[in-house]
């Protein structure tokens, strides 16, 4: 795309559980590292700009896909350079020193 | 503990300077390594220069921590080395599926972290990443039984000269002059691009192929 930062993903989910989007919605948003950003609103959802230099990962456009069994619809958007690598790398970094390295 | 950033010139490697600028990771000494033709280019960290080092002679027996940045051919190369003498976090693709090396996502696997063997751990590809930090909140209480996505990847993901190129092109097209794509298939500016790494027989590429195989290594 014709975009510098951020890459975004359209993802159509079906899980074995049925599910509320209540449910989805808090789990998204306590999960450390993401963030939601879903008001049905015009402009109330995260675009790769807004993403741009920012740690977390943010979840918009949450919906049910009614045409299957158990079916969710969401739009991820990250910055690809920091949770897609630098920001990621770091955070093993910091989890190996938490743990002392599990040993190593 | 000392660290090491190789690649640090290149658009991850001067990310992750900025993720450390920021974070209190408790290290001594930074050290930046890059290939000759970076050599003795000067970097600020914390207020302080610091030299970039040639990889090619670069004693990794300095450091506890090297982050590899430098795509997936200097990995190949220079990481096994390298992981002889310290612990390697590898952004390139060259190790992700290799068994004995852990793909994490500390927040949906760091348990895999104990299974360290080759003393290489690798980092996802970027847009595994993303969907792995969603779905995995999702997949604790509902279980994922299958996940369809398309990608809308920035140009930042191939580097530097990309992101260069897209500006250079969309300067040219609102000029009214003609776009010869240098770093692209096809011109970037104001289109789109169905495509990313090198086709495979059966019309899928090589970044499908990868997205599909680690999000299952990632969760396994």
């Amino acid at each position: 795309m014709p975009i510098s930062v951020s890459h975004s993903e359209s993802v159509n989910i079906q899980f074995e559980k049925s599910f509320s989007l209540e449910k989805v919605r808090s789990a998204l948003d306590n999960f450390e590292g993401c963030k939601v950003i879903d008001e049905r609103i015009d402009g109330g959802y995260s675009t790769p700009l807004e993403a741009e230099g920012k740690d977390e990962t943010f979840i918009s456009r949450i919906r049910e896909d009614k045409t299957i069994k158990n079916g969710l619809n969401l739009w991820i958007v990250s910055d690809n350079l920091l949770r897609g690598a630098a920001l990621n790398a770091v955070e093993i970094a910091e989890t190996l020193i938490k743990n002392n390295f599990y040993g190593k | 503990m000392n660290i090491a950033i190789v690649g640090a010139t290149g658009n991850v490697g001067r990310k992750t300077l900025e993720v450390l600028e920021k974070k209190e990771l408790p290290f001594d000494n930074l050290y930046l390594v890059a290939s000759s033709k970076s050599e003795g280019q000067k970097i600020i960290f914390k207020g302080k220069d610091h030299e970039v080092l040639n990889l090619e002679n670069f004693d990794f027996s300095k450091v506890k921590i090297a982050f590899f940045a430098a795509g997936k051919k200097i990995s190949e190369k220079f990481a096994e080395k390298a992981a002889k003498h310290c612990l390697v976090i590898d952004n390139s693709s060259f190790f992700r599926m290799d068994p004995d090396v852990p793909l994490i996502v500390p927040q949906v696997n760091s348990s895999h972290l104990d299974q360290i063997k080759k003393n290489i751990i690798a980092n996802p590809n970027c847009s595994t990443a993303q969907l792995v930090i969603a779905c995995k909140p999702l997949h604790d209480l509902f279980v994922i039984k299958r996940i369809v996505v398309s990608t809308y990847q920035s140009v930042s993901g191939g580097g530097k000269a990309p992101m260069d190129e897209l500006i250079e092109q969309t300067k040219l097209v609102l000029d009214g002059k003609n776009v010869k794509s240098k770093n692209f298939t096809k011109q970037i500016a104001f289109n789109a691009i169905p495509h990313i790494d090198v086709f495979a027989d059966d019309g899928y590429t090589k970044e499908e192929l990868k997205m599909s195989k680690e999000t299952k290594k990632n969760f396994r």
